[in-house]
């Protein structure tokens, strides 16, 4: 008789986890169909998402989800291994590492919205070193640091607003997963 | 979940990080003066030698045979422009100096142009 594998246990946080997952895949996808007037400049809007996961799951957790998003929106866009996924990647690291340095600082120093905009920022410093390095290695593309630094900050703040709104009703009303 | 960081007004380490991120902003655009690839050459073409790379260095004036004419090109500082030209437009003596990597200008009626050259110039663009 064939052995039995173990059942395999797939608990509420990981459901949770899954649900938002896929939300920043489906923001990632949305917001990869709409036009930029700067080259690069995008809300980042997925980044709720991966904050939101952060704050209610950890760090571990979040990375997961921001790793599966930049993976499964490159592969549902048609973008995997192409030069936009390593920019994407590039991105979602650096911006990982940047969070998880704010996240071994003791509690209550940084909140949502020092994350938020140290993320954002690092991401697109680290998207725009990845492209010179890789794609157009022309000292003019560094032009663009600074409209990015600054796109960075506007939308870091931005994203950091809707993730402390979002956050304040979900500590009001339980998880509806 | 750390209720610590359910907070929804900013606090001390987020107005610090706002301010080292826009501290980014002028430090970026002073690198980006320094990092700018600076020309130090300036490749000729014409009908005569399809096209020939001169340096940059020693200010002086060129004289380029073309189609209809010679046409002059003045280097200086390590900027070049079109002093004359035997045209009717006289576009090409109108766009004056040109000083960064890659820009240029074209004489169409002389068959002349000039484009100026960085020693790091490996693309002038590239789309995907």
């Amino acid at each position: 008789m064939a052995s039995q594998a173990p059942a395999l246990q797939i608990s509420r946080e990981d459901r949770q986890i899954a649900l938002l997952a896929s939300l920043a895949v489906a923001i990632h996808i949305l917001e990869s169909g709409i036009p930029s007037p700067v080259p690069g400049v995008k809300p980042g809007l997925a980044n709720i998402i991966t904050l939101l996961v952060l704050f209610r799951f950890g760090w571990r957790y979040a990375a997961w989800v921001s790793g599966l998003r930049v993976l499964a929106g490159s592969l549902l866009i048609g973008t995997f291994m192409s030069p936009t996924f390593f920019l994407s990647l590039a991105g979602a690291t650096a911006s990982m590492l940047a969070i998880g340095v704010l996240w071994l600082l003791p509690k209550g120093w940084v909140g949502v919205y020092g994350i938020s905009i140290l993320a954002a920022v690092s991401h697109v410093c680290a998207q725009l070193v990845t492209a010179w390095l890789l794609f157009i290695p022309h000292s003019m593309i560094l032009g663009l640091l600074p409209v990015l630094i600054a796109a960075g900050i506007i939308f870091g703040i931005f994203n950091a607003i809707i993730v402390a709104s979002i956050q304040k009703r979900l500590t009001e009303q339980p998880s509806p997963v | 979940m750390n209720a610590a960081l359910t907070i929804t007004r900013p606090g001390i380490g987020d107005l610090a990080i706002l301010l080292l991120c826009l501290m980014l902003i002028p430090l970026s655009l002073h690198w980006l003066g320094k990092a700018r690839s600076v020309p130090d050459a300036i490749r000729i073409t014409s009908p005569d030698t399809t096209s020939k790379i001169y340096s940059l260095a020693p200010d002086r004036t060129l004289n380029v045979n073309g189609r209809l004419g010679t046409s002059s090109i003045e280097i200086s500082n390590g900027s070049a422009r079109f002093t004359s030209s035997p045209c009717s437009g006289k576009h090409c003596v109108l766009s004056g100096w040109h000083s960064r990597s890659g820009s240029g200008m074209a004489c169409l009626p002389n068959r002349v142009a000039m484009t100026l050259l960085a020693p790091d110039d490996t693309y002038d663009g590239l789309n995907y």
